[in-house]
């Protein structure tokens, strides 16, 4: 089977899924963003299915970025050999299959989307913030349509893809002014757990920096199965959303919800930042105000993307003296690494939800400054 | 009674197959996940086997990794010859259309159907 063969098989299997969803109906995507690169998460039938697509001769035909390993790209994480060696086989195929591999599960950090554009992005807190803040337009595509769409050049056209379809449909109050990240990802998971689905219009909302968009969006797909919020004054077109809106339920929240949300408790084995993975303002944030005290008891670790870390190596090799462990294209929600810890303390609301789940580990959610606080507990 | 007598009923084909085949229905009453639920290598689903029957399930929960699960029980030729499934979803599809297998929405309440993979018309064995 060649390129054409290999085009064709995706072309056909997202056609059937749309025949399905969406009537038939499919839309040409700009972009594509992968999810399911992790060894942890796909397993070997992952690896086998990628490994069969790449041999086919099958290639995206449309700019394609991929999610976080089960291994960081600086070699921190200790891992088994099985799940090395599969990471690697995953890598190389996905390479064969024409995507960039970024691991970064914010794409959006360099993939510049226009709004009104369409696109097929897997990775839940990633479309979420493409919608939102950029009103890009993908729905939350399951990571193996992701990269057939790729191939494919087209993804179903399912609601999110429609005007109608991003019509609000509740209107949230937000009588609460979040400070840090971690307030404005608490609001994101109450927003989430109240309405399950749909599209909120969250108005009395300012999210004060770009670590609070990503834990917002990340924070709000977690809990739920919504990924995309209009937010007045910042998600592009919102006044036109607004006019637009069919509200069928209305829902305020509250400074005392938030506080309920809030535990951060005990002393743990070690701090966790950067779900979503943290930019270059946070990663250098977390290694001054540790360099401002001293090498931390406990391991301080910080997930970013590769692109990230390059321009941060210098400080984040030196930061290894300081317990500061900065995991390139990785991260304890997708690494194995992470059960051999008994418990952490973390800022992120979405890492709070997962790394309970997957790894059966304790999970306080502290403010940042708190959680640095406690590497010295 | 003569077969065309039957009464039919019909599924709504959501990922049509061809063909018309009679097939054992394994029904379960709750929302499985493929990964963790589904073991590729027996067909089991829920402890239960389902290669080569007719699933009828309310939704699938879970991984998005599930589409992987199902295909590989597909290539090993122990998945389910269809699935039906009261409320299917992106996943659901996406898994179907990995695995080549069809996916009906509807129930059933039959223990053996015989049935159209293409209309989802059916009746009792």
């Amino acid at each position: 089977m060649g390129l054409r063969e290999a085009r064709e098989y995706a072309r056909e299997a997202v056609l059937k899924v749309a025949d399905a969803v969406s009537g038939g109906e499919v839309v040409p995507i700009d972009t594509a963003h992968v999810s399911g690169v992790s060894y942890l998460t796909i397993g070997d039938h992952g690896v086998e299915f990628l490994k069969r697509l790449a041999s086919l001769g099958a290639r995206v035909s449309v700019f394609t970025t991929a999610n976080p390993a089960a291994v960081d790209t600086g070699g921190v994480l200790e891992v088994d050999r099985r799940t090395a060696e599969a990471q690697r086989e995953i890598i190389a195929a996905l390479r064969a299959l024409g995507v960039s591999v970024v691991l970064s599960c914010a794409p959006y950090e360099f993939v510049l989307v226009r709004p009104r554009t369409a696109h097929a992005w897997a990775e839940s807190s990633a479309a979420a913030y493409i919608n939102t803040f950029k009103d890009a337009w993908t729905d939350k595509v399951p990571g193996p349509l992701a990269l057939l769409s790729a191939i494919a050049g087209f993804a179903p056209r399912t609601q999110l893809y429609t005007p109608e379809g991003r019509r609000p449909t509740a209107l949230v109050r937000v009588a609460f002014k979040p400070r840090d990240p971690l307030e404005a990802g608490i609001v994101g998971a109450l927003i989430g757990e109240r309405l399950g689905h749909g599209v909120p219009y969250v108005s009395g909302i300012r999210l004060p920096d770009e670590a609070s968009r990503r834990e917002f969006a990340a924070a709000l797909s977690t809990y739920s199965s919504i990924v995309f919020a209009v937010i007045e004054g910042a998600t592009p077109n919102w006044a036109e959303y607004a006019r637009a809106a069919d509200p069928g339920e209305r829902i305020e929240i509250e400074g005392s919800d938030v506080q309920r949300l809030l535990r951060c408790a005990g002393v743990p084995d070690a701090v966790y930042v950067g779900c979503p993975l943290a930019d270059v303002e946070t990663v250098l944030w977390v290694i001054n105000e540790v360099a401002r005290r001293g090498p931390a008891r406990r391991p301080v670790y910080v997930s970013t993307s590769p692109a990230a870390y390059k321009l941060v190596e210098r400080q984040a090799r030196a930061a290894l003296r300081l317990n500061v462990v900065i995991l390139a294209g990785s991260c304890l929600v997708v690494s194995p690494h992470a059960r051999r810890l008994k418990s952490i303390a973390t800022d992120s609301a979405k890492a709070a939800f997962y790394i309970s789940r997957l790894h059966g580990i304790r999970v306080s959610l502290c403010r940042r400054e708190d959680c640095i606080k406690l590497a010295y507990a | 009674m003569h077969s065309s007598a039957r009464p039919r009923a019909r599924l709504k084909p959501l990922i049509r197959g061809r063909g018309r085949v009679a097939a054992r229905v394994v029904r379960l009453g709750f929302p499985v996940s493929l990964l963790g639920d589904l073991d590729p290598e027996t067909g089991r689903l829920a402890g239960v086997d389902a290669a080569g029957s007719v699933v009828a399930l309310p939704y699938l929960r879970g991984s998005t990794v599930g589409p992987y699960v199902l295909w590989s029980a597909a290539v090993r030729g122990k998945a389910p010859l269809a699935i039906v499934a009261e409320r299917p979803d992106l996943l659901l599809a996406t898994a179907c259309a990995l695995a080549g297998i069809p996916l009906f929405q509807g129930s059933v309440t039959a223990e053996c159907i015989r049935i159209d993979l293409e209309t989802g018309e059916y009746e009792r064995c």
